[in-house]
């Protein structure tokens, strides 16, 4: 995956990391304390342009104002002063994210941030997560979606079921699916809120679909409904330029691209027990599809000029055909808006556009798969579950949603749904309006989980770009290519079970 | 969906121009007990939307929820202090913006004070009955370092050095701790006790500052510390020749030469420094090195590092005129109100909302800087208490000088001084080199 510095950035955000991972943020501390020692001419203009880059690392603009209206979730009658103790990825992201808005709202509180163990860091897996929990203080937990029934049947977690009734948390101004989700996990109990979640929806442009006389894609379609659309632009040509079916990003990654589509369809790259399925006949359609998209030019595999010259929104925005008008159909989960939102403010993109599900065959018109989710929950151990959950219905207020969405945020969707006004016809309500396959999620996210699943994954960011390569200039087959990556696969599959045998 | 549906952020030039006379019709109030009416819109000047919103928006907002803040971005390059016209597009901007608050960096702040483009904000802090008193001294100094000494800014934060020893390291060695308020010669002098010990460990320093590229800025440091001028503004000609340089380039070279100190470029090329290579560099964190001089941050990093050795740190390097005076104060971001603000009550209750003693516990759980009031938690925590006890020294004259005259001037004074630790020039002959250097750019004013 060759993305740039700022989308890696990005996509550091959700990883239990706290809008900012810790190495980012520390990297960012160095470059200011370095050319602020020096008194260096360049300083304000790097504070300023490490200041863009934390705040674009916690887009979340609105989310620091909300709670300054009146909400459900922020009682001014806290009388004694208190020290909330939220697990978070740093404290400096934390205070921006959520912090300073909760503290002017609640004179009384303070915060502790927890950071996770660095073995948990590395390792993501829930025996090192649970480890760290036992020796840790935080009153607040935050961790994948996966985890939460193992948590909850090992008493590690609290149900909220009670809590939520006392503090008067609307549950219906969450995002529903993400309700359907949670109990779902907790076995018909609600163990947390999710915040910070995302998902992939088809964006298509309608006004290159209809000068090329091609019939607009209905929510729901499957992957192999947008193929057969994407094809009819073979040949397309848009402003002197080629014109695409469907395009994927600001840098050609074939991979990311069938990876994205597999899961949208429902498809994992490791089964149940963790042993990899690259070459299954699922995934060979999806690899057949795409390798003849790009040969025959209907996906686009373009470079994007002198970007390693640009700023990095600059060459993002440059780099993807679908913000420059140039392609009908691309799959991007709300993360990317912010993007795509300044090139139509710069002009890039100036047609009209709309985005829908793309779902699986046996889910018509659902979602199954989140890019993106963290599950927010009361530590069993805590002392302070009454102020944790007043944390949490913060969190999950309305007013959150709809002030964040009013300020031009959030980065990634927040747990309530913004207030009808906001929602409707608006891009986040068109992902707010998406319904999820709840049961596809929760086997998607569990089997990302898999000890075995990011070593295959690594297996395959390694080497699936150059088979992709092989076999569109010809020199390979998709089943040839898949027979390898599977036999590499399952080497590190093995290589994962014999270290946890030791 | 259209892009023009996408964010209504402005508000229509009517809206502005009927807040503007229904703030002029109800100007008669002034006073802590009477907030002006809630304007509709105010409008300003900071780096840009989203770090306002990451900042300071929330603070705002909860003077004015219903206020629409419309940002006048500076992230603009032409605004940035390394472009010798920044003063140029500044005041493009307060002409043409029209901002009811600016929020600028320090050299912007200065410039615009200087050119009278800002209010007094010692009338306003009275009138409101705002206690100036309560806030740190060395922040209302970097705010008065213009040339009316005039208060026409505040900052909630501000950023400080300090001494850091290895307790462990010490005690090691059988060297007596560091005493409180240390001079910069005690600190040498106490830092030579680290070198050539018969028992000493490989790679020990007695004092090592991660980010000194060359003996010239430690040089710079003391002289700063000291009040010791490079360059005598009022004749335009430098002062390396004076007896105190003289004095203070000896000592350096002597204990770069013995090894008391290590001062080494960085390895790569370019403006940013990596992380890791900070990390090579950083001796101390690392125990091999008995004292430092770092910021107010260095706190959280040594926390964060979980360094395994005891570690302590003192108010300092202090001033040997005048030992209440010494680290290295600074101030990021100053707030002040345009002379031409149409907004300025509104804007001062803005600023006194982010001087607040609430905010000042906010800023506190944050790393950007150490809350200025003196009766925060900050200022009573062991750990950083140490960066509240220290007075500032003035800052140094700045050179009348053209930025590329100014660069090559900087750039003959660390090679003559290079050359002179090196031993490869006598400390006279390269005073006289620089001094010949500042004859020639700086030509005297007649």
């Amino acid at each position: 995956m060759k993305h740039s510095e700022w989308e890696k950035h990005l996509e550091e955000l959700p990883l239990g990391s706290g809008g900012f991972s810790p190495k980012s943020m520390k990297q960012i501390k160095e470059r200011i304390r370095l050319d602020g020692k020096r008194r260096s001419p360049i300083r304000g203009i790097t504070i300023a342009a490490v200041c863009t880059l934390l705040a674009a690392g916690v887009w979340a603009v609105g989310d620091y104002r909300q709670a300054l209206f009146p909400s459900l979730g922020a009682s001014k009658t806290d009388e004694q002063e208190f020290r909330l103790n939220v697990q978070y990825g740093d404290k400096s992201s934390f205070m921006i994210r959520f912090g300073t808005t909760y503290m002017l709202e609640h004179p009384k509180a303070s915060f502790e941030v927890s950071v996770p163990s660095e073995e948990y860091g590395q390792k993501q897996d829930l025996a090192s997560y649970k480890k760290w929990v036992s020796e840790s203080h935080a009153d607040v937990l935050r961790f994948p979606l996966a985890f939460v029934d193992d948590l909850a049947a090992d008493g590690v977690i609290v149900p909220l079921d009670d809590l939520i009734k006392q503090e008067k948390l609307d549950l219906e101004a969450l995002y529903p699916s993400a309700v359907d989700l949670l109990k779902e996990a907790g076995n018909g109990r609600m163990y947390g809120i999710m915040d910070d979640l995302d998902m992939n929806m088809l964006i298509y442009n309608r006004s290159l679909f209809r000068s090329k006389g091609v019939p607009l894609p209905e929510k729901g379609a499957t992957w192999d409904d947008i193929v057969r659309l994407a094809a009819r632009f073979e040949g397309a040509r848009d402003q002197g330029k080629p014109a695409y079916g469907f395009s994927y990003g600001s840098v050609p990654d074939p991979f990311r691209m069938i990876y994205e589509i597999g899961q949208s369809q429902g498809l994992s790259i490791v089964d149940a027990k963790g042993r990899p399925q690259v070459n299954s006949a699922s995934w060979k359609v999806i690899w057949g599809q795409v390798s003849e998209g790009l040969r025959k030019g209907w996906i686009s595999d373009e470079l994007p000029d002198h970007a390693e010259a640009l700023d990095p929104l600059t060459a993002a925005i440059a780099g993807n055909p679908f913000y420059n008008g140039r392609s009908a159909m691309t799959l991007q989960p709300y993360l990317s808006w912010y993007v795509m939102s300044e090139a139509i403010q710069q002009g890039m993109l100036q047609d009209e556009w709309d985005a829908i599900p793309m779902s699986a065959p046996t889910a018509p018109g659902k979602i199954s798969s989140l890019t993106d989710g963290m599950v927010y929950a009361i530590n069993a151990k805590s002392a302070n579950q009454a102020q944790a959950m007043k944390f949490i219905h913060y969190l999950a207020s309305k007013e959150r949603s709809t002030k964040a969405v009013e300020t031009g945020g959030p980065q990634l969707l927040l747990a309530a749904m913004p207030g009808a006004t906001i929602g409707d016809g608006s891009p986040i309500g068109r992902y707010y309006e998406s319904e999820l396959d709840v049961s596809a999620v929760l086997q998607q996210a569990e089997r990302s989980q898999l000890p075995a699943y990011s070593r295959v994954m690594s297996v395959l960011s390694a080497k699936a770009n150059a088979e992709l390569r092989d076999i569109t200039d010809g020199k390979s087959t998709v089943d040839e290519a898949l027979a390898r990556l599977q036999a590499d696969a399952e080497q590190a599959a093995i290589a994962v079970e014999s270290e946890a045998g030791q | 969906m259209r892009a023009a549906f996408l964010r209504a952020r402005g508000r229509s030039l009517a809206m502005a121009v009927l807040a503007v006379g229904m703030i002029a019709a109800s100007s008669g109030c002034i006073g802590k007990s009477q907030p002006p009416e809630e304007p509709t819109e105010l409008t300003i000047a900071f780096i840009n939307q989203m770090t306002f919103d990451a900042f300071y928006g929330s603070a705002f907002q909860s003077v004015y929820p219903n206020t629409s803040f419309k940002i006048v971005p500076l992230l603009d390059p032409v605004y940035s202090s390394n472009n010798p016209d920044f003063g140029v597009a500044l005041k493009e901007m307060f002409e043409t913006k029209k901002p009811d608050l600016v929020i600028l960096w320090d050299a912007q702040y200065k410039y615009a004070a200087d050119a009278g483009w800002l209010r007094d904000l010692e009338n306003m802090a009275s009138l409101n009955k705002f206690d100036l008193g309560t806030l740190h001294e060395g922040m209302l100094d970097r705010a008065r370092s213009n040339e009316e000494g005039k208060l026409y800014g505040l900052s909630p934060t501000f950023n400080s050095s300090a001494v850091y020893y290895n307790k462990t390291l010490f005690q090691r060695y059988g060297v007596p701790l560091p005493d409180q308020d240390m001079t910069w010669d005690e600190i040498l002098r106490l830092a030579g006790l680290f070198v050539d010990q018969p028992e000493g460990e490989d790679g020990v320093r007695g004092l090592s500052m991660k980010s000194l590229t060359k003996p010239f800025y430690l040089m710079s440091d003391i002289a700063k510390t000291e009040g010791i001028e490079m360059y005598d503004k009022v004749a335009n000609r430098l002062a390396f020749d004076s007896k105190a340089w003289h004095a203070l380039i000896s000592n350096v070279t002597a204990a770069y030469q013995r090894g008391t100190f290590v001062a080494e470029p960085y390895k790569t090329k370019g403006q940013h420094i990596g992380l890791d290579e900070m990390r090579d560099r950083d001796l101390f964190a690392q125990g091999k090195a008995a004292l430092t001089v770092e910021s107010d941050y260095y706190v959280t990093e040594l926390k964060r590092l979980y360094v395994d050795f005891e570690w302590g740190v003192l108010p300092g390097p202090v001033q040997t005129r005048d030992p209440s005076r010494g680290g290295d104060i600074s101030v990021d971001t100053m707030f002040a109100i345009p002379a031409d603000s149409g907004h300025p009550k509104e804007a001062w209750k803005l600023i006194e909302a982010v001087m607040s003693e609430r905010m000042g516990e906010v800023f506190a759980e944050r790393d950007f800087g150490l809350p200025v009031r003196l009766n925060g938690r900050m200022a009573k925590n062991p750990l950083y208490e140490v960066f509240y006890k220290l007075r500032p020294v003035p800052l140094q004259a700045e050179y009348s000088i053209g930025a590329n005259e100014k660069e090559e001037l900087m750039k003959i004074i660390e090679d003559e001084t290079d050359a002179a630790t090196a031993g490869r020039k006598s400390v006279d002959d390269a005073i006289a080199a620089i001094q010949e250097a500042g004859s020639r750019l700086l030509p005297d004013r007649k």
